[in-house]
């Protein structure tokens, strides 16, 4: 089999792989080397499917021992099987690296054999990238449950980030879909990567030198839709997991039938990318704006409102906190109000040092006023004609989306008329 | 001061000149109606005033630019310089005059309009540049990376810093063919100069090979159910396509490899005053 076909087999196994990102670590040029790592992450690329391609994103091999019956690579699946040697690999990362194709390497891989058989292949790899061709550009390295420890800490110092897939969110789908894998072997692993992580950079600090290891610290993938879990246990699994394992990242996949399985959703059934897309913009709320998974969801209301983002969400929830006045609020609950974000909160806080601002102002600094017109005084004026209650933000942020939402469009099929007001007061208290 | 709506500046088209004019605006205590670089320069109905580029002059209004409004202002107009958008001389003279008014607070007058066009130009150039730094397409012709890019602003000067390190052991040239500018690199020495065309020879072997396997990888990364044609348009505008290389449509060529060696400049060697 020559590297082409091989390239298209292992590429097309990696690709329900979520995990993109080349940011969260930096390493400066070393004269006459090759690479570089900008803190910020690139994207040097987009798919059709509009995701990022910023990494080589292949399998070593996809030859599996395992029979999970998500996974397109289980053993009992009917697909060719092949893998890279180290060397071949090698050299097709730098053949693109060279040509501005990639940032670097994600090198994931199916368990050949067993999981330290599967770790040796890919350290090859790593081994002749990082000493022998002396790269230096970015490498994700995916991390097999079961490894040994020693092989762990191996591929951490050649590797920038570290990833362990949860892949299911609770121990029960997880017994049911992955016998192979059990919620341990899965944390076990994150674990001591972070205990690493957290030596480590004692140790640079202490000595002030030393290897780094897994510089861009390490992330995680969950799918959502293949088992029964609400979107609030997830929401609040990620949320731990930001602490307990201080993850850089948690990705959502929506599932993608591939497999014909009783214990699994239909072929048919579409990918919930509008839950997908959900999960990421709460992410945001918890990463960068200082929410609580609990603010978000919570028991009672424990899905996402397909019809509002979750921070116009909370927000029509929490009524007693708005109007807040632009020309005075804290950085905070800036952050609090619908169609304002980071950039914008931080050139409010900037441009009112200057002069006081008014909703022309807003206006030209590109916050989005569609939304935030509900919740906003300027000089401790609302913006005329606008009231500032629920029913008037509802109505407004609801029925004036007009035909932008795509995902609206779904969700309008279901039902035979155009939502009323009631239906949109259901919709807030989750009801539908 | 007073505003003379019946006269135009030329300048020579560098910094330095567009410094020179800012000059001359303060020496007359007047705002010129334009300020328009020579080489683009029309027959008119105003008065015109060609203003010298003279180095003391330019030196005196950068000093006080920064003593008065602080690097950060100086560099943030060297950015909007290099921006695509009309009439950038004369609301850089707007904004300069602004800034010896108002000192440091100038940037942070985000709603008044000059600053506002600006600021907008450069988060135009930014975006570009960052775009670029990802989409840039390397192909190796005898050991040298070319690139060819048509960017609406002049994002050259601020790619340099970023190629020159990630490809410090190479040697490479990017060329932009709507300022007909290119960037060279070699062995640690880069510099920007004037180039009106390139001419490229055919491929070789392993450069093909590798174009076909980005091109397969590429097909082969989507996926399908996902498909999303909106939302890669707006992360990759659709103008930076056609020099990409997973875009690009090649003929499998059979010959032998024998002038893959050279590459065909054609690069007078004058300096457009970037100075590198």
């Amino acid at each position: 089999m020559d590297i082409f076909d091989k390239l298209t087999i292992l590429a097309d196994a990696a690709k329900y792989d979520v995990a993109c990102t080349s940011s969260g670590a930096h390493r400066r040029k070393q004269a006459g080397k090759l690479g570089n790592i900008m803190p910020r992450g690139c994207c040097h690329s987009f798919s059709a499917d509009g995701r990022c391609i910023s990494l080589l994103k292949v399998l070593q091999s996809n030859i599996c021992a395992y029979d999970c019956c998500y996974c397109i690579n289980r053993k009992s699946n009917d697909i060719p099987r092949t893998s890279f040697t180290p060397r071949e690999l090698a050299d097709l990362t730098i053949g693109f690296y060279r040509r501005n194709y990639i940032e670097g390497l994600f090198l994931s891989s199916a368990v050949v054999k067993n999981p330290n058989y599967t770790c040796e292949l890919m350290l090859q790899t790593l081994r002749i990238l990082r000493l022998e061709y002396e790269f230096k550009g970015y490498i994700h390295a995916k991390i097999i449950p079961g490894a040994d420890i020693s092989y762990i800490r191996a591929i951490g110092f050649f590797a920038d980030r570290l990833s362990v897939n949860i892949e299911l969110p609770s121990e029960q789908s997880l017994r049911l879909l992955a016998p192979d894998k059990s919620k341990k072997a899965i944390l076990q692993p994150m674990e001591q990567i972070r205990n690493e992580i957290l030596s480590n950079r004692q140790q640079i600090v202490e000595y002030q030198k030393g290897q780094s290891f897994s510089k861009a610290g390490q992330s995680t993938q969950l799918i959502v839709g293949a088992t029964p879990e609400n979107d609030y246990q997830i929401l609040k699994l990620a949320s731990a997991m930001y602490r307990k394992y201080a993850l850089k990242r948690v990705f959502f996949s929506a599932y993608i039938p591939l497999v014909d399985h009783r214990n699994l959703p239909s072929l048919d059934t579409k990918p919930p990318l509008l839950r997908e897309h959900r999960l990421y913009q709460a992410d945001w709320l918890l990463r960068f704006y200082g929410f609580e998974a609990e603010e978000i969801l919570d028991e009672q209301n424990c899905y996402f409102n397909p019809y509002l983002d979750p921070k116009s969400n909370w927000a029509l929830k929490h009524m007693e906190y708005f109007p807040v006045e632009i020309n005075k609020a804290p950085y905070n609950m800036l952050l609090r109000i619908p169609g304002v974000g980071i950039t914008g909160a931080r050139n409010i806080m900037i441009a009112r040092k200057a002069t006081k601002l008014d909703f022309t102002d807003l206006k030209k600094m590109r916050i989005v006023l569609k939304r935030a017109k509900y919740f906003i005084t300027c000089k401790g004026k609302m913006m005329p004609g606008i009231g500032c209650d629920t029913k008037h933000a509802l109505e407004g942020l609801i029925l004036n989306q007009g035909k932008k939402s795509a995902f609206l469009l779904g969700a309008h099929q279901l039902s035979f008329f155009e939502p009323t007001s009631e239906d949109i007061y259901q919709c807030l208290s989750g009801q539908i | 001061m007073s505003e003379r709506p019946d006269i135009i500046y030329y300048y020579d088209g560098t910094l330095e000149g567009l410094f020179c004019c800012i000059y001359e605006s303060y020496a007359k205590k007047e705002i010129p109606l334009d300020i328009i670089d020579h080489h683009r320069a029309q027959l008119q109905f105003f008065n015109t005033k060609y203003i010298h580029t003279v180095h003391q002059k330019s030196e005196r209004v950068k000093n006080g630019l920064l003593k008065k409004a602080g690097r950060k202002v100086y560099v943030f107009m060297k950015k909007a310089f290099l921006t695509c958008i009309p009439q950038k001389e004369i609301i850089l003279l707007r904004f300069a005059r602004l800034s010896f008014a108002q000192g440091m607070k100038v940037k942070s007058l985000l709603s008044h309009p000059d600053v506002d066009v600006l600021n907008r130009a450069v988060k135009h150039l930014n975006r570009e540049t960052e775009l670029l730094l990802g989409f840039l397409r390397f192909s190796e012709y005898g050991g040298v990376l070319v690139s060819v890019i048509e960017p609406k602003n002049q994002v050259l000067p601020l790619l340099k810093p970023h190629f020159c390190e990630r490809f410090s052991g190479e040697a490479f040239l990017i060329f932009d063919q709507t300022h007909h500018q290119a960037l060279l690199y070699y062995k640690g020495h880069s510099k920007i100069c004037e180039m009106n065309a390139i001419r490229l020879p055919q491929a070789n072997k392993e450069e093909q090979g590798l174009r076909l396997l980005w091109k397969q990888f590429y097909r082969t990364i989507g996926i399908s159910s996902r498909y999303n044609p909106t939302c890669r348009r707006t992360h990759m505008p659709k103008r930076y396509w056609r020099n990409m290389t997973e875009f690009q449509h090649f003929e499998l060529h059979t010959g032998t490899d024998e002038h893959n060696e050279d590459i065909l400049l054609i690069c007078p060697n004058s300096n457009n005053g970037i100075k590198t």
